[in-house]
């Protein structure tokens, strides 16, 4: 997030595009709520009915993956209108007439045929947000996980800065992160291409840097995404995979072609709390303590890094996951131990992360902990991001062109699907699931299915249904809800026993970013025959 | 008890702006005129209320009704126009 | 040492009480602790202040699991109400409890809220138009239009997340079988969750039972007013009972609980178990 929970609640307008966010991230919609009691804007564009949508000024369900158009025809009636900030795109922007020029294309009528919006909601969207300023603009997965990932956050920044939102309280561009420490994980260097703070592996300086302080010589080469690695995986180049944390057999898209690939693997090694999907057929199986086991640091969507207190000593053999890894380190020949904890780790971390680290430490951060950069012990660290200017300096706008999703419906798969969380479950529910009241909440997987839709498939509540997409097929109950418009279906990602991601596309993904597309497959339905 | 549970009831409705739509009679199994006439009289004032306002107002269905519509704009009372005629931009205070 | 942390240190020497419920300073903010006589020394960091929690509900798990055990614990107006209820419903034993009192933030608004620290604020403007604004009066909320009244009820309880941090904060919510999670009295798997029957079913089990704390209003993330919908119920309780929840020594008009059952089983289910 570029700005911070609390300064949520001083926006004049709120645009949550692609998050159902009461049910995926509450405490962000109480901000929501909060802002919308005292006078905000509250826009949804959300492809199926939401509740905050039923609480929106305005509502607005845009066909899967057609997000960019939307974006697009927003910017188009923006500007055509005058309603852009011309002094803040002189003085902080660059490449707006290209914009202009992409966006001129976008007039709501084609828009409208694109996306399935009414011309005039995308009018009174544009307005909205660009008249009611500070806008904050808000969206989750239902943004990201796309072929065009990378394109409709792109959008969304544009549509930002278009309006002078950026750097600015009560507006901003914010991600809502999908765990409590993704952010910190990646801030930590979780991602191939970059060390701790998005130091980037191909600058000398500062593989340099890190091979002095880790006493190794470090590659200057950009690991593989998970993406890359299924790939690798089957063509033989990825012999052993170590999972902390994550189970992919279920998250993973594509559940037959990941099978294949862990099939040809010679070591699975799972670093888990439970007994996973994942785990289950994992060579070794390395208990890992829980929140509530381990002391450390927790960085969340709003760039806190904030004290996680250890409540209880871990249960059986677990351990924290530092001390795994230092274990397994020292037995392959690379001595790690840390006397001093996790304080000592975080403390070495901050001194080779000095734009956003540094100034942090245990001793400073105490329970409501502090917002990154943080670049000195004086620092008060960071609620807004780009007040005076950009990372880059001069904000860029991306003129961006609408291209539909990898698969849509056709003849033979005529229905989108579209997965996603639901409010009582957490991803592949290794946690939820085994809570007796979150259980009792959902037992099972479901399909939530249009009435017309079911009308026609003879489909009644609770009926299995068979689903088909070119790359498998799974049954769950049916849902009949007018949450989804006709010729959409919406599967929970929960669900070992309905899995959702039997369906998904593996080889439909961002070319920059490599997120699959969990978000549109094309698929066909039929009511499942009684065995 | 069952008399403090619907009286309790009744004002906790009302409460919540749903009077008279909740009613408790005792009638014996010998007492078929009263039986009919309480029954013909509950459903007159019933008619005479209308369908229940839970079932229209919009904002109370739960996911699985399968008449509501896909809505576009959601709380009575908000107004849906938010352009003002006169073209002057809505300032938020 | 305070007088309050020497009072608190002697009670557990004496062994007057076996463990000790207050606050405790962490990282600057006041959380529940539980003071024993193991760790005696972390009474030199007790702290009374603004903090309020139902601390008499962690009394009443204490008690269950340890029938024997004497607990003290820093009490205000409400957690004295509450453990009252509590005693009366057989949750805790007479005596059981032992109180040190502590006085109630200052505040004028003495006819509304004992303690200024859960005072809400005014409501916003939007709020004022759409929904019930927290610190009305019932009667201010009873002049309403019925029609209107409803849809603001309703506009407050689709904002519902069902995240049960009313009842889980609640002093007085003490049932092992919850109805508020019972499948064939509330939908499950959507939200919002069930209008208006959720809230209602909460509300009637509140009837000569709700405190009057609002630590529910306090806690809920959707900021409905719930204290507000409470009052209402101990208000007809009152009216139709002349029952005052919190003070005496009945138990409320709804409750057929007691030393012995009142109701024989209903003709076919006794036929069925013989």
């Amino acid at each position: 997030m570029t700005n911070s929970f609390d300064d949520l609640e001083t926006a004049g307008c709120i645009f949550v595009i692609g998050s159902n966010t009461t049910a995926c991230h509450p405490l962000i919609a109480t901000r929501i709520y909060r802002a919308k009691e005292r006078g905000a804007r509250v826009i949804v564009a959300d492809p199926r009915r939401t509740q905050l949508g039923d609480l929106a000024d305005l509502s607005v369900h845009h066909r899967l993956g057609s997000d960019v158009a939307l974006l697009n025809g927003m910017m188009h009636w923006i500007i055509e209108n005058g309603w852009h900030d011309q002094d803040y795109i002189a003085a902080r922007t660059e490449g707006f007439e290209a914009l202009a020029a992409t966006v001129a294309g976008y007039s709501p009528q084609r828009v409208q045929a694109i996306t399935g919006v009414p011309a005039d909601d995308i009018k009174k969207m544009a307005e909205l947000y660009a008249t009611c300023g500070p806008a904050a603009l808000l969206y989750a997965m239902g943004i990201t996980q796309h072929t065009t990932g990378v394109d409709n956050v792109k959008s969304c920044c544009n549509i930002a800065l278009l309006c002078g939102n950026v750097g600015v309280a009560g507006g901003g561009v914010n991600p809502l992160r999908g765990q409590n420490n993704v952010q910190g994980a990646c801030d930590m260097g979780g991602l191939p291409n970059v060390f701790t703070g998005y130091q980037p592996v191909s600058d000398p300086a500062v593989v340099e840097k890190f091979s002095k302080a880790w006493g190794r010589p470090l590659s200057d080469k950009p690991g593989m995404t998970i993406t890359d690695m299924i790939g690798a995986m089957l063509d033989g180049r990825l012999k052993a995979l170590y999972v902390i944390g994550e189970n992919p057999k279920l998250s993973d898209p594509d559940w037959n072609h990941l099978q294949h690939a862990l099939n040809r693997l010679d070591l699975l090694v799972v670093q888990e709390l439970f007994l996973s999907e994942t785990a289950q057929v994992a060579d070794v199986v390395l208990p890992a303590a829980s929140v509530a086991e381990k002391d450390g640091t927790f960085t969340n969507s709003e760039r806190r890094c904030s004290r996680v207190h250890k409540a209880i000593e871990p249960v059986g053999n677990a351990l924290a996951d530092w001390q795994i890894i230092c274990k397994l380190a020292t037995a392959m020949g690379y001595p790690m131990d840390y006397p001093g904890g996790p304080e000592q780790i975080f403390d070495e971390m901050a001194a080779l992360t000095p734009k956003s680290y540094a100034g942090m430490s245990y001793a400073r951060m105490g329970l409501d902990g502090l917002q990154w950069p943080c670049p000195s012990a004086d620092h008060p660290g960071t609620p807004i991001l780009h007040t005076q200017q950009c990372a880059r300096g001069l904000g860029k706008f991306h003129a961006i062109e609408y291209q539909d999703p990898a698969e849509m419906p056709d003849p033979d798969y005529p229905y989108f699907l579209t997965t996603g969380r639901m409010f009582a479950h957490f991803h592949t529910g290794t946690m939820t699931r085994i809570s007796a009241h979150l259980d009792a909440e959902q037992r099972t997987g479901y399909v939530t299915i249009h009435p017309d839709d079911a009308r026609r498939l003879d489909i009644a509540e609770g009926d299995l249904v068979a689903i088909t997409s070119r790359r498998g097929q799974m049954e769950a109950p049916a849902r009949i809800s007018t949450n989804v418009p006709p010729g959409n279906l919406f599967l929970p990602i929960h669900f070992g026993e309905n899995p959702a991601n039997m369906l998904t596309n593996a080889d439909a993904f961002d070319p920059l970013a490599k997120i699959p597309e969990f978000k549109v497959s094309a698929v066909r339905i039929a009511k499942a025959q009684a065995a | 008890m069952t008399l403090k549970r619907m009286t309790f009831l009744q004002h906790l409705l009302a409460f919540l702006g749903l009077e008279g739509r909740l009613h408790l009679e005792w009638i014996s199994s010998a007492e078929a005129q009263k039986f009919v006439a309480t029954v013909t009289g509950f459903t007159e004032t019933i008619r005479r209320l209308g369908p229940s306002p839970l079932r229209t107002a919009s904002l109370a269905r739960s996911e699985n009704v399968l008449t509501a519509p896909m809505r576009r704009s959601g709380c009575p009372g908000l107004s849906q126009t938010v352009v003002p005629e006169d073209g002057t931009k809505i300032v938020n205070g | 040492m305070t007088p309050i942390q020497q009072q608190v240190k002697n009670w557990l020497e004496e062994k007057r009480v076996d463990i000790f419920l207050a606050y405790r300073i962490l990282d600057g903010h006041p959380l529940p602790h539980a003071f024993t006589r193991e760790h005696i020394e972390e009474t030199a960091e007790l702290v009374t202040g603004p903090a309020r929690y139902s601390l008499e509900k962690f009394a009443t798990h204490i008690a269950s699991r340890y029938p024997a055990a004497r607990i003290g614990m820093v009490a205000r107006d409400c957690n004295q109400r509450a453990l009252n209820v509590l005693r009366v419903w057989n949750q805790l034993k007479d005596g059981q409890v032992e109180t040190v009192p502590v006085t109630c933030c200052p505040s004028h608004l003495h006819h509304h809220a004992d303690c200024s620290y859960l005072e809400p604020h005014p409501a916003g403007a939007v709020k004022q138009q759409l929904g019930q604004a927290p610190n009305q009066s019932l009667a201010e909320v009873e002049a309403q239009p019925a029609a209107e009244r409803l849809d603001r009820w309703l506009y407050e309880f689709q904002k519902c997340i069902k995240c049960y941090g009313c009842r889980n904060i609640c002093p007085v919510c003490f049932c092992k079988e919850c109805s508020l999670e019972h499948a064939e009295l509330i939908g499950t798997g959507h939200l919002p969750p069930d209008i208006p029957i959720f809230h209602l079913v909460r509300a009637v089990h509140m009837a000569g039972r709700c405190v009057d704390c609002g630590l529910c209003e306090d806690a809920c993330p959707a900021e409905i007013p719930l204290r507000l919908l409470y009052r209402k119920v101990n208000a007809i309780v009152k009216d139709l009972f002349d029952y005052e929840t919190g003070s005496g020594d009945t138990l409320p008009p709804f409750s057929i609980l007691g030393d012995k059952p009142t109701m024989s089983p209903m003709p076919l289910l006794a036929a069925a178990q013989e």
